[in-house]
């Protein structure tokens, strides 16, 4: 299977392990999708902003003395958006509903980045 | 020499770039060229202090520091040589104008300024194929010189984005990427 693959299937996975999630999407960490089930029309504004969130958010940890950052999360009326990084060259983006199963999304969300993390390797 | 500067000449087309023959023609002509400086010195500062928006880039009595500097670069231009040293100042300049709030606009136009000048200048007192030359040179200058400080401008920005906020180039090109074909839009039907 190749990698391409191997992280679609995972998207795959992660949805119906957390039906709430509304989008999943793994990213360079300068911005480009590289799997992604968002619409097509979002794909790209969405890795770009996300991995802006992601580098943005390692800047503020880094001068508030934060330590490492282990999650970036966008709450708005309408849902949630959870960055984490992937090692030094991924992001993975999570879209979720704002009243959903935040506990199981970030259970999910946290084994999703190893094996993303090794997919990428 | 560094990295920045050569990427940044690297984009000029080789027959547009400052050459070996414009720099031996400069030099030739240096005792002649250094015979303009205080009338350049004046102009240049002329024109900036008589424009509200170049104006504020300066502080009160600054004026003849700034002078001296513009004096030095000339002098140092003219005396040569153009190596390494000469092209990563250039660069620095770049840097120092983010500092200074020097806008490129700003730079094209008072460059704009210089090669006229001079231009001038060596049609009154040059044969006219000498003259033309010279100008031909003074134009490479300009291209080496303007981009080199503009370009020296935009990546320093970029460098200091990512030490703020963690924005590669590469991922501030991404978001641009993203906005980019809307905006044109707009532009085209605007």
């Amino acid at each position: 299977m190749t990698k391409q693959e191997q992280l679609e299937k995972l998207i795959k996975e992660l949805r119906t392990n957390v039906p709430d999630i509304t989008g999943v999407m793994v990213a360079s960490s300068d911005g480009l999708s590289i799997a992604s089930d968002f619409p097509e029309e979002e794909g790209a504004r969405i890795a770009a902003v996300g991995a802006a969130a992601s580098g943005l958010g390692n800047r503020i940890a880094q001068n508030a003395a934060l330590g490492a950052v282990s999650e970036t999360m966008v709450k708005g009326t309408d849902g949630l958006l959870l960055i984490y990084m992937t090692g030094d060259e991924g992001v993975l983006a999570i879209r979720a509903p704002a009243r959903g199963n935040l506990g199981l999304v970030r259970l999910e969300a946290s084994a999703a980045c190893e094996e993303v993390k090794k997919i990428l390797g | 020499m560094n990295e920045i500067t050569r990427q940044i000449l690297d984009q000029i087309p080789s027959n547009v770039k400052f050459s070996e023959e414009d720099a031996e023609l400069l030099i030739k002509h240096k005792d002649k060229l250094l015979e303009w400086e205080d009338g350049l010195i004046e102009g240049f500062y002329d024109s900036l202090f008589n424009h509200d928006t170049t104006r504020a880039v300066f502080e009160e009595g600054e004026r003849p520091a700034r002078e001296q500097t513009l004096r030095d670069w000339y002098r140092r231009t003219l005396n040569g040589p153009f190596d390494d040293n000469y092209w990563e100042w250039q660069t620095y300049v770049g840097l120092v104008h983010i500092k200074r709030k020097v806008n490129n606009a700003m730079v094209a136009g008072m460059w704009g300024w210089i090669a006229t000048y001079l231009g001038r200048k060596a049609l009154e007192e040059f044969p006219q194929e000498e003259a033309l030359k010279l100008i031909s040179a003074v134009h490479s200058l300009q291209a080496n010189v303007t981009a080199l400080i503009v370009e020296s401008y935009l990546k320093n920005m970029f460098v200091a984005i990512d030490k703020a906020a963690g924005l590669s180039e590469a991922l501030l090109g991404r978001l641009v990427a993203t906005e980019i074909d809307d905006m044109l839009a707009k532009a085209k039907s605007s």
